[in-house]
């Protein structure tokens, strides 16, 4: 009786008829068509021995086997459908995923992107707008990338915060800078933060080696180019110059790379590039004709060769370095005191920025001198010693790189752009000392004014024994000066009007407003910290 | 700010190496409360340290997978961003050529949105539908056959019932033959 259950189940099964499964998935689909094929085996496994026990006719059995068959055939060959249908599927489904990914990270990309460009916009109006109110470039368009988008620089933002505290007062920059400010007392702080910074520092530069790395791999179409002006590089580089020095040696003698029509890598030199060049470069250099000749051989050879082979484009500029430098020991010769080397330094210490280090040697000693004003037309730059001397008076020298000697300033060269080019380098014992002859030559009123008022504060620690801490810095239009604070000490009478300072750094905000007006009737833009 | 507060800043620095971390952590637990503000602005600072890093790598990555900048181009920019090229000139330029990697990826965006991913659902759907369609057709065929394997296997059903019936009615029948 059991097995006659069984059919009757099984019949009950095969009653409903079967209708698409709307909704379903797939894989619901093919489970489905799987399970049907299963269960029509099964009937048919269970129903034709049951009819050969009920002695039916071989023919009759043999039908009924065919008609399983069929089904059976037909739902297998539907499942070997559905499965490839969903392997199909599968794969779009794949596509679609990873189009969706795409597309969310080309717009969240997109909107970091617009939103670090426009802080980087904000941060140059925020620049322009101090500027503009102060009259002077006071951190200049780099920083723009340090506030907006790039690195924080603590040692800059130490100088500049005070500067932009009273010129704006908020933002996160300026909170940034006034930490920096108030917080430089704190030598613990300062040695926490000093070990963060380089270790800051060393992550970042770990970080870089990895984009460049990465950036390697990711322009390989470009490398047959960069290969060969990487071997440029690196046989300059084997001629004494980092990498820094290199492209500069490279704009210096206005070489550029091209490529030729056929795409092949050459270098050019153009006459009047070369005529902009300073006439120390220049003098450093072969004729520009010399140099010319020198460039066709070494291109015409690279023609010749194509770029094929690596190892010739390296002969070619092992030709072209040895026959520049080869020059270079001619030009030696004829001139003894025009070593490579010396020029090297000249070259590194002449393209230097105002206010930057370089090291000098005098009768066989290292001395330091922070560069003052650039004269790019005349090759002569301005020179201030930056260790205090024992003497007290700092050192003011004028070199001339071109004929490589050091003299000192004359009061003619003390004229009203010097003073406001280089003011804020020049020591405070300097301009304490300016004698009346050049404060009276001076046109800018404003500036006269400053200078006599300097005079006088020195009168006046000179008779106090008490010094203060200030700086000051002037362009055409005004004057800042800034004291710092702590020093309210520094003045203690009352007959001149810097001696109302002393109410100001420790009065009251009325009171620090009021002396502001009063020094910015004067054109001095006086700021307190 | 909590302590923990702090330390957690710290612990999700990306430019911190776990060494520093642990030293800074150290201080933050030794720090006594005058100098809790201070270590919050140090923080801010690492912070900001970080956040520069992460745009820098940002502009990197979206200046090199540019399909529209020329590979020297790229490797000007990336140079300038890595060697902080501060100069306006590299600065307007860098920003003209974010802008027009900003202008590459909205095309971008516009084509998956506007064509391949509307492509991608038809050819599903039109998978769907030919199975939905492959299935009818097969049931359509299939189900007559269905229903006379149901209609004989219910009469072999019957069948067998009836003989075993039968063959039952005899055994009772010659068992009371056999009684008689």
């Amino acid at each position: 009786m059991s097995s006659l259950n069984t059919q009757h189940r099984h019949t009950e099964l095969y009653k409903e008829s079967i209708t698409l499964p709307q909704g379903k998935s797939m894989k619901d689909f093919t489970n489905e068509i799987s399970q049907k094929r299963k269960e029509i085996k099964s009937i048919s496994e269970s129903y034709l021995p049951s009819l050969e026990r009920a002695g039916h006719s071989l023919s009759h059995i043999w039908d009924a086997k065919l008609g399983f068959k069929t089904i059976y055939d037909r739902l297998s060959w539907a499942e070997t459908r559905r499965f490839q249908a969903e392997y199909q599927l599968q794969k779009l489904k794949n596509v679609e995923n990873s189009l969706n990914n795409e597309l969310t990270e080309l717009k969240s990309s997109n909107e970091e992107m617009r939103n670090i460009i426009q802080d980087s916009e904000k941060a140059k109006s925020l620049m322009e707008t101090i500027e503009a109110h102060s009259g002077k470039a006071l951190l200049g368009v780099g920083t723009l990338l340090s506030l907006g988008i790039g690195v924080i620089n603590p040692p800059s933002l130490l100088v500049s915060g005070p500067l932009l505290l009273s010129a704006v007062g908020t933002g996160k920059a300026i909170d940034l800078a006034k930490t920096w400010w108030e917080g430089k007392d704190q030598a613990a702080m300062e040695k926490s933060l000093n070990k963060q910074l380089t270790s800051i520092k060393t992550e970042q530069h770990n970080i870089e080696r990895k984009i460049t790395k990465l950036k390697k791999t990711t322009d390989k179409r470009a490398m047959p180019f960069e290969n060969n002006r990487n071997n440029l590089n690196a046989l300059l580089t084997k001629g004494g110059l980092d990498n820094d020095e290199t492209k500069q040696f490279m704009e210096a003698f206005a070489f550029k790379y091209i490529t030729n029509d056929n795409g092949v890598f050459q270098l050019s030199i153009s006459e009047e590039s070369f005529n902009t060049l300073t006439p120390i470069t220049k003098a450093a250099l072969p004729s520009f004709e010399d140099l010319e000749s020198m460039i066709a051989e070494m291109n015409e050879y690279i023609q010749t060769k194509g770029q094929k082979n690596e190892k010739d484009i390296h002969t070619a500029f092992t030709r072209f370095q040895q026959n520049s430098f080869s020059i270079d020991q001619s030009y030696r010769h004829e001139r003894q005191t025009h070593q490579f080397d010396t020029f090297r330094n000249q070259f590194k210490s002449f393209r230097k920025k105002d206010g930057e280090i370089i090291e000098m040697i005098e009768n066989k000693e290292k001395i330091k001198y922070r560069l003052l004003s650039e004269d790019k037309n005349n090759d002569l730059r301005y020179l201030v010693s930056e260790d205090t001397p024992k003497s007290g008076e700092y050192k003011i020298q004028k070199y001339d790189f071109i004929s490589q000697k050091m003299s000192p300033i004359e009061d003619t060269d003390i004229s009203n752009k010097f003073l406001e080019k280089n003011i804020k380098n020049l020591p405070n014992s300097f301009l304490h000392n300016l004698s009346e002859e050049i404060l009276n030559n001076i046109t800018n009123t404003k500036l006269q004014t400053h200078l006599q008022q300097i005079k006088e504060i020195q009168n006046h620690e000179n008779n106090t024994n008490k010094s203060t801490e200030w700086n000051i810095s002037v362009t055409s239009d005004t004057i800042e000066v800034i004291y710092k604070k702590g020093k309210q000490n520094a003045f203690n009478t009352s007959t001149s009007h810097f001696l109302d300072l002393q109410t100001s750094l420790s009065g009251t905000p009325t009171q620090k407003k009021s002396l502001i007006r009063q020094y910015k009737k004067l054109g001095i833009t006086l700021i307190i910290n | 700010m909590e302590k923990s507060d702090l330390k957690y800043l710290i612990d999700s620095s990306i430019s911190l190496s776990e060494k520093d971390k642990g030293i800074i952590n150290q201080d933050i637990d030794n720090a006594p409360l005058s100098l809790m503000e201070k270590i919050q602005d140090v923080i801010f600072n690492v912070l900001q340290f970080d956040n520069a890093i992460k745009d820098k790598l940002k502009m990197i990555q979206m200046i090199t997978s540019s399909q529209q900048i020329p590979p020297y181009e790229k490797e000007e920019y990336v140079q300038g961003i890595l060697e902080n090229n501060t100069t306006e000139t590299f600065w307007k330029s860098l920003m003209s050529a974010l802008k027009s990697c900003v202008e590459e990826n909205e095309q971008r965006i516009q084509e998956i949105q506007s064509q391949e991913l509307p492509e991608i659902q038809a050819r599903q759907e039109k998978i769907h539908q030919e199975q939905r369609d492959d299935w009818n057709k097969d049931m359509q065929e299939l189900n007559p056959q269905i229903k006379t394997i149901k209609k004989n296997i219910d009469m072999h059903a019957e069948h067998t019932v009836r003989t075993e019936e039968l063959s039952l009615a005899q055994q009772v029948k010659e068992t009371l033959n056999k009684a008689a």
